[in-house]
């Protein structure tokens, strides 16, 4: 027994496990991940932090983010996932079309948008041009203050709609049909249906959406990095880009290990908070 | 009434067809770049190739190290999904005993889930660099196995709770060690549930950014996403170039998805709690 175990114990342990409980240490030191030496100071890190414009930039930018991303996200996923749960011809491809961006990796969708929204030769600039929208043509989306962030979340969106869908259509499926039936018998509109009969009995499937949305929305990186790098002037930075900035750009191992417990902190309070209150709701129904 | 339902239908076909096309025109338009020379794609980004020419993959593959990057994605990924496989079923299997205490040491191995990788990768990256395996395959395909343990772990455990104890005890009577009953009944008929896994950690490991970025420097070592990363920092690029550099990260999980689409799906989705 002890030989099927152990291998894996140690090394889930060592670089899975101890890596987060040293971090309790080290947000404790000055330690800039170079020199041999660093100092104990104490909870200066987390006053600092706390007094960090971005910090609150980041954290500002990731709950916006994340709003975005979960609500647009999933109210388009489950709209889908109602199409194509009705027998129409062609729903097998619709969606495995729809569920595809989500197996390409997060650097293949950020850079294929990175060309689409170029400014010299993206499809964006000549779409618009051909219609004969200037204006629209001339924005640089992914390079000015005020649109980078909501660009970086239709990216996100455009890659993980098919995959939240394919979880809600795994909820519909276990809906028995005779349900709608009777409640249209009832004089239920559709509308009535969805609220009434849809909605309660997806319950489960909107559960597992909504906390998988929100966790990887907060913890996300590889897109805001490679679309913008957290640009331009922060305006598109999240709390896992500014640890990166902070830990890897800035050298400052220890305060950017505080700051990542601070994000560990903020997502463990954030999902059980939503599971405890989904759960509730779940069970009500 | 029947032209009611005619125009609902059309419409609903256009609304799909619509996002299918915002779907897969970004990744054609990929496809199709890759195959221009670079002064045509310059003069015209949209048309059908004048000249189709496969020019972009050679050169990506000999002179851009393509070659080297793309080896070293195929190693890392088969090694670290073949120890993932092995050592999360060997761990479910050991588990699913129910000895005592195997209840907490299940719950601690599904702990991991829970943490952001933020949260230890800047404390992972001091422990490689104090074990001397800092920017090395062997130490990223060990971070791998750890951080992919738990998923394995809880996609094995639920499998093999379902297999009847007298198998088992069948085996051990026809004088199967623990080992062998593992090795010769457990593991055969358990792959449905392998291929599961090994989807859901292949694609994880093969298209990962994060890790190997923190954890390698050495460009001799980049799997390709390191590499087009790399590719697209140098001073100019050249697009038909990196796009063809693109599709070959993207080309083997597109062809597995469109052979194997069911498995796919179930495979990604049953790792729905995955952190």
């Amino acid at each position: 027994m002890i030989v099927f175990i152990l291998p894996s114990a140690v090394i889930y342990t060592l670089f899975a496990m101890y890596p987060s409980l040293s971090g309790l240490y080290y947000s404790l030191t000055n330690w800039d991940g170079i020199s041999p030496g660093y100092k104990l100071i104490g909870l200066d890190n987390f006053k600092e932090i706390f007094q960090d414009p971005l910090f609150y930039k980041s954290v500002k930018n990731s709950f916006v983010f994340a709003l975005l991303v979960v609500v647009i996200k999933n109210a388009i996923a489950l709209g889908f996932a109602i199409l194509l749960d009705k027998k129409l011809k062609g729903t097998g491809f619709f969606r495995s079309v729809f569920f595809m961006p989500a197996i390409l990796s997060a650097i293949i969708v950020a850079y294929t948008w990175v060309t689409i929204f170029n400014p010299v030769f993206g499809s964006w600039q000549t779409l618009f041009q051909a219609v004969g929208l200037d204006g629209i043509a001339k924005l640089d989306l992914l390079g000015t203050s005020s649109t980078a962030l909501y660009t970086v979340a239709f990216v996100s969106i455009w890659q993980n709609m098919g995959y939240a869908m394919v979880i809600y259509l795994a909820g519909l499926q276990t809906i028995p049909g005779d349900l709608y039936e009777s409640a249209g018998m009832d004089g239920a509109g559709r509308w009535k249906q969805f609220l009434h009969v849809t909605f309660p009995l997806i319950a489960p499937a909107l559960t597992i959406n909504l906390i998988l949305s929100t966790v990887n929305a907060l913890k996300e990186f590889d897109l805001v990095y490679i679309l913008t790098g957290g640009g331009p002037f922060d305006s598109s930075q999240v709390i896992g880009t500014a640890i990166y900035k902070i830990a890897f750009e800035m050298n400052r191992f220890g305060y950017g290990i505080a700051m990542s417990l601070i994000l560990f902190f903020i997502i463990a309070v954030l999902s059980l908070g939503q599971l405890r209150y989904l759960k509730k709701r779940e069970v009500e129904y | 009434m029947r032209f009611v339902l005619r125009l609902e239908r059309t419409s609903v076909y256009l609304l799909l067809s619509a996002t299918s096309l915002l779907i897969l025109y970004p990744i054609a338009l990929i496809f199709i770049s890759s195959l221009k020379t670079s002064p045509e794609f310059m003069a015209d980004p949209f048309g059908w190739p004048k000249v189709w020419t496969l020019d972009n993959y050679a050169a990506a593959w000999h002179s851009a190290n393509f070659s080297t990057y793309f080896g070293n994605s195929a190693i890392i990924t088969v090694l670290s999904i073949a120890f993932i496989v092995l050592l999360g079923s060997m761990t479910a299997y050991g588990l699913s005993w129910n000895f005592k205490g195997s209840k907490p040491l299940f719950s601690y191995f599904l702990l991991g889930i829970m943490i952001p990788i933020q949260a230890k990768i800047i404390t992972l990256f001091i422990l490689l660099k104090q074990l001397g395996i800092i920017n090395t395959h062997f130490g990223l395909i060990l971070v791998f196995i750890a951080f992919n343990l738990p998923m394995a772990v809880f996609i094995f455990f639920g499998f093999f709770k379902t297999i009847p104890v007298e198998l088992k005890d069948a085996a051990q009577l026809d004088g199967c060690s623990d080992v062998g009953t593992f090795w010769r009944i457990i593991l055969p008929i358990s792959r449905p549930i392998i291929a599961t896994v090994v989807i859901l950690t292949g694609l994880y490991v093969w298209n990962s950014f994060f890790l190997p970025l923190i954890l390698l420097q050495d460009k001799k070592l980049f799997p390709i996403t390191l590499g087009l990363q790399r590719l697209k920092g140098e001073f100019s690029v050249d697009w038909p170039l990196f796009f063809a550099a693109m599709v070959m990260l993207m080309i083997p999980m597109i062809v597995l998805f469109v052979l194997m689409q069911k498995q796919f799906i179930k495979g990604l989705t049953s790792g729905a709690v995955k952190g």
